[in-house]
């Protein structure tokens, strides 16, 4: 048997080998052969560049977040142990640091080929990234350091520090300080991609480093990252604990897993309901920073990727939910008592489900369009706006907390004096914010968005908010000093509700790796959004299902990589535990294997079902100056340049700014301002300031505007005078005309 | 009726439910469901079941081991004998039927699947109406300007109500917008509806293709300020506000 194995293994490394030497011989290698010069591209044979850096960033994002959400995790854990003189939570939290050791080293070599990758891959876009964040690059390395000195002393200190647990913890602290430190430090470069702050010559270098890191999206993305990350630990920790379960040779070893597991899903469950409140502030600063951005993302090429988000954290919300009704069906020996409830709940839940699954314009033939009238059904579809789905969101959450409640307050009866006040309060709680989240949600529908969007969605977050922060201290409260009526039996669960655990493991991960995507599409076709394009023949945004195939891939590649991790965490278990009789380990690795691939083809196949549709780059246009051009042509083309190349629209609004105001509104502005006031304002912007202008919140926007006649805008004479004339033509007499040109320039190119 | 209901086994109750939705999305609702929402919501269905036969039916031994034994046992009964030599005959009727199906060359044109509001460019976001003016007899005199140019130009597909059933849409598929449906109009911003207005059907960017849409583009016909005022009409006779960030 043995030798097989080996044999096995043989073979496997000899093809292996086979296929790496296959890939060196027909392997061009262009890239070597290059005399030396600037590029601004190079590929990356077969998988091409692109999905290369993609692949890679994903899985160094995936573990990051891991590794980031982890000690968050253990810290807590390691807290409540100390505080309650549970020596469960004190071991769970050292288990877990153990798998963060190896990880860490996973995620820093994931770094590395990241970094290596897009120096080689696209040195011109992260050459101009260093000019920019250079010094960031020294403190983040300090950073790095810093963590990983207070990671090994967290780890290897453990034991040692037993009788000061003080200190410990306060290395716990320490770590995940350097950790967050880390993750807003790369957030900058990342978000500052998205939403570049404008820059101008007239800033010292620490103002201009401050306000690229400071972008309108970095605080957002931080946050949503932060909690993001405390869910994907929780669920990490509930399939890391559902897999030893499955494995499990003992009952001790199976009670302390299931026990393990119910807290992985408590914590993930419990971070999961703040993160729509942190991607609702993401999507609100991406509208005000580009409303371009916004549509792309929540009404046009993205939106369906909404729909199947939906499907996702539906899933994941049935999964969690599984959960908790298989301990109240077993661990707390409910059986019958709790069925009605639990069908109530499922039914709940799959209505609401429904609800948030609808989209709003439906994929009919061409008969039943008829029939509905449109694609819009008139029942039904009012279930596709935003009004339907955030109700249903939240009903879901407040259902979860239902679930979550039978649990807790399961076997136990109250002992305080007030219980039955206390029920009655939680229930008038209750009812009322139920009432209220779908009230908000029907009125939605008779007021103007903004309104809907300002008070009445976020009413019905705060109505959730406040019936998670009565409700569980009530019942927190309530149940002090409860009698204990039926045993609380770890260890008893059915193997289907570990793999609800590894379930909604898998459907954080996919969400992260889509929701990626997501973040990177909405910049479609360049590398800085509006600053510097992408023109490799990558520049196209691939279509859901590709990008799925990619997604689910590295979610692949991921989970086999933890697995291998938390395989080779538990060997030093294993040779203890060889020497006493045990049963057989059950094949459970396999079944999660399958499962686990099963599930990431369903996503395949379902975002396969989704339009396909690929966004690809506008076509680069060419302004020529040298054709016979006529007045209205001339303001035409300068009224592109202001909302394009120029980027004069990403400051100045002509009339008064839905948002933010950035710089002086242009309305009018042609009567205002002869043209050469306009020439001096555009070739010289700090020669003159206008005085009355105030910017409502200088800090957001520090930056001044820039020489529009030098780089990076960098406008040509005959582009700026084009511009000038479209300003003249909004309320003056437009003086610029078509004679003004500079012929002898030719061919200038629009970008 | 509740006697009843108790006294059927559970796994047939499960059964009924399913059917009983089914028949009323399929059969209760007025205009009936496109196909592909019942799908979706039967999927969600199925899921259900899965997770409700999981929790309180023991699955090994209702489901599995019968069915196992159904399909490869010994059969005992003359049922058991006699519903394999059913499923026998059905079974490749309906490994038939499903062929049939995907092979099946439909006069109906293929399903379309869109993109419903691309994004426009950035020349065409944060524009705002010139005619959305403070005064109010101006921006009457506005109004009634628009309602003009809709009914020489659009009325005729978006009707007289302005809710797309005018005397053409029936041609048409996709069929006009209907702008007193709250998921239209008072959904987007003006500067969106301009663009729409202005491209038609034919002139939207390529990632929202197909676009069977027979609406013309307008920019080739009315000049910028008809559009407005025409959109301006809009907004005022439907009662909706265009939607605005803050």
């Amino acid at each position: 048997m043995r030798r097989t194995v080996s044999k096995k293994g043989v073979y496997t490394v000899l093809i292996l080998l086979g296929m790496v030497a296959v890939f060196l011989l027909t392997f061009e290698p262009s890239i070597f052969a290059q005399e030396l010069s600037t590029k601004d591209y190079r590929d990356v044979p077969y998988i091409g560049s692109r999905n290369a850096v993609w692949i890679i960033a994903q899985i160094h994002l995936l573990f990051g977040g891991f590794v980031l959400g982890v000690p968050i995790f253990a810290l807590v854990c390691e807290i409540i142990g100390s505080l309650t003189k549970d020596k469960r939570y004190d071991s769970l939290a050292k288990e877990f640091t153990k798998l963060l050791t190896a990880s860490f080293g996973t995620t820093a070599t994931f770094g590395g080929i990241l970094l290596f990758l897009l120096i080689i891959c696209y040195p011109k876009l992260f050459n101009y990234l260093t000019e920019i964040f250079y010094p960031t690059y020294f403190f983040y390395s300090l950073l790095f350091i810093g963590e990983t000195v207070s990671l090994y002393l967290y780890w290897y200190g453990w034991d040692a520090m037993a009788g000061k647990k003080g200190l410990h913890i306060f290395l716990g602290v320490l770590l995940n300080i350097f950790g967050l430190l880390i993750m807003f430090t790369s957030d900058a470069w990342l978000t500052y991609q998205a939403s570049p702050a404008v820059l101008s010559s007239g800033l010292s270098f620490w103002s201009k480093l401050w306000a690229s890191v400071n972008n309108p999206t970095w605080m957002p993305v931080n946050i949503h990252r932060f909690i993001g990350n405390i869910v994907l630990g929780g669920f990490m920790c509930g399939a890391y604990a559902g897999l030893r379960y499955l494995g499990a040779k003992s009952q001790e070893e199976r009670a302390h897993y299931d026990w393990m597991g119910y807290i992985g899903n408590f914590v993930g469950i419990f971070g999961l309901l703040p993160l729509p409140f942190a991607g609702y502030w993401l999507m609100r600063e991406v509208y005000q920073y580009n409303q371009q951005m916004g549509i792309t993302l929540m009404g046009g090429f993205l939106s369906w990727l909404f729909i199947l988000q939906a499907i996702l954290i539906g899933v994941l919300f049935l999964g969690a939910n599984y959960y908790f009704w298989q301990g109240l069906l077993t661990r707390a020996g409910g059986g019958a008592r709790y069925k009605t409830y639990i069908t109530l709940m499922l039914i709940v839940l799959l209505i609401c489900l429904g609800v948030w699954m609808t989209p709003h314009s439906l994929v009919a033939s061409l008969q039943e369009a008829r029939q509905m009238g449109g694609t819009h059904h008139p029942l039904l579809g009012v279930f596709g706006v935003m009004s339907a789905k955030m109700t249903v969101v939240n009903l879901m959450i407040l259902t979860t907390l239902v679930s979550f409640l039978l649990y807790w307050r399961a076997n136990k009866e109250e002992t305080v004096a007030w219980a039955k006040g206390g029920k009655i309060v939680q229930i008038i709680i209750f009812a009322l914010a139920t009432g209220f989240v779908i009230w908000a949600g029907i009125y939605g529908y008779f007021v103007p968005a903004i309104i809907r969007v300002n008070y009445l969605s976020v009413g019905q977050v705060l109505a959730v908010l406040f019936v998670l922060l009565t409700v569980i201290p009530l019942t927190g409260l309530m149940l002090k000093g409860a009698k204990v009526t039926g045993k609380m039996t770890w260890g008893i669960m059915p193997p289907s509700s570990q793999y609800a655990l590894v379930l909604n493991a898998v459907m954080v991960i996919l969400l992260m790796c889509m929701m990626g995507y997501a973040r990177s599409a909405s910049r479609t076709h360049w590398h800085i959004y509006g600053v510097m394009r992408d023109s490799t023949s990558y520049a196209y945004t691939p279509a859901l299902g590709e990008a799925a195939i990619i997604q689910a891939l590295c979610a692949f590649l991921f989970c086999l990589m933890v697995s291998f991790i938390f395989w080779v965490a538990a060997l030093p278990e294993k040779k203890a535990a060889a020497v006493q009789p045990q049963e057989v380990r059950p094949k459970y690795f396999r079944k999660a294997f399958a499962f686990v691939t099963t599930i990431l083809v369903a996503y395949t196949v379902v975002a396969y079902g989704m339009p396909q549709k690929r966004s690809l780059p506008p076509e680069e246009e060419k302004v020529d100056f040298n054709r016979d051009m006529t007045q209205k042509d001339l303001i035409q083309i300068g009224q592109k340049i202001f909302f394009g190349k120029g980027q004069c629209a990403l400051c100045h609004t002509i009339g008064p700014a839905t948002s933010g105001q950035r710089a002086p509104e242009l309305l009018a502005v042609g009567g205002r301002l002869t043209r050469e006031f306009m020439y001096e304002s555009i070739t010289q912007p700090t020669a003159y300031i206008k005085q009355d202008f105030d910017p409502p919140d200088p800090k957001s926007y520090p930056a001044r505007m820039p020489v529009i006649s030098k780089p990076p805008i960098g406008l040509s004479e005959n582009e700026i005078l084009a511009v000038i004339s479209f300003l003249q033509s909004q309320g003056g007499k437009v003086t610029v005309t078509p004679a003004d040109l500079k012929l002898t320039q030719t061919q200038v190119k629009g970008d | 009726m509740e006697m009843i209901w108790k006294r059927i086994p559970d796994p047939l109750r499960v059964v009924l439910v399913v059917a009983a939705v089914y028949l009323v999305l399929r059969f209760g609702i007025k205009p009936p469901l496109p196909f592909s929402l019942i799908m979706m919501y039967m999927t969600l269905l199925s899921i259900g079941v899965i997770i409700y036969i999981t929790l309180f039916f023991d699955v090994k031994n209702t489901l599995l081991i019968p069915l196992t034994r159904f399909l490869a046992g010994e059969a005992k009964t003359a049922l058991a004998k006699q519903g394999r030599f059913v499923l026998l005959i059905v079974f490749p009727f309906l490994i038939w039927g499903w062929a049939y199906q995907k092979l099946h060359q439909s006069a109906e044109p293929p399903l379309e699947q869109r993109v419903i509001h691309p994004a426009p460019p950035g020349e065409s976001v944060g524009l705002y109406n010139p005619f959305r003016v403070e005064d109010k007899e101006a921006m009457q005199r506005n109004v009634h300007e628009g309602a003009k140019i809709y009914f020489q130009n659009c009325v005729f597909c978006h009707g007289d109500k302005l809710d797309g059933k005018g005397i053409f849409a029936h041609g048409f598929n996709p069929p006009p917008a209907d702008f007193a449906d709250p998921g239209t109009i008072a959904q987007l911003q003006e500067a969106f509806v301009f663009w729409r207005v202005s491209k038609g059907g034919v002139g939207l960017p390529a990632e929202s293709a197909p676009w069977s849409s027979a609406m013309p583009v307008w920019e080739n016909m009315l000049t910028e300020e008809q559009r407005w005022k025409a959109i301006l009409f809009l907004y005022s006779y439907t009662g909706w506000s265009p939607r605005t960030w803050e």
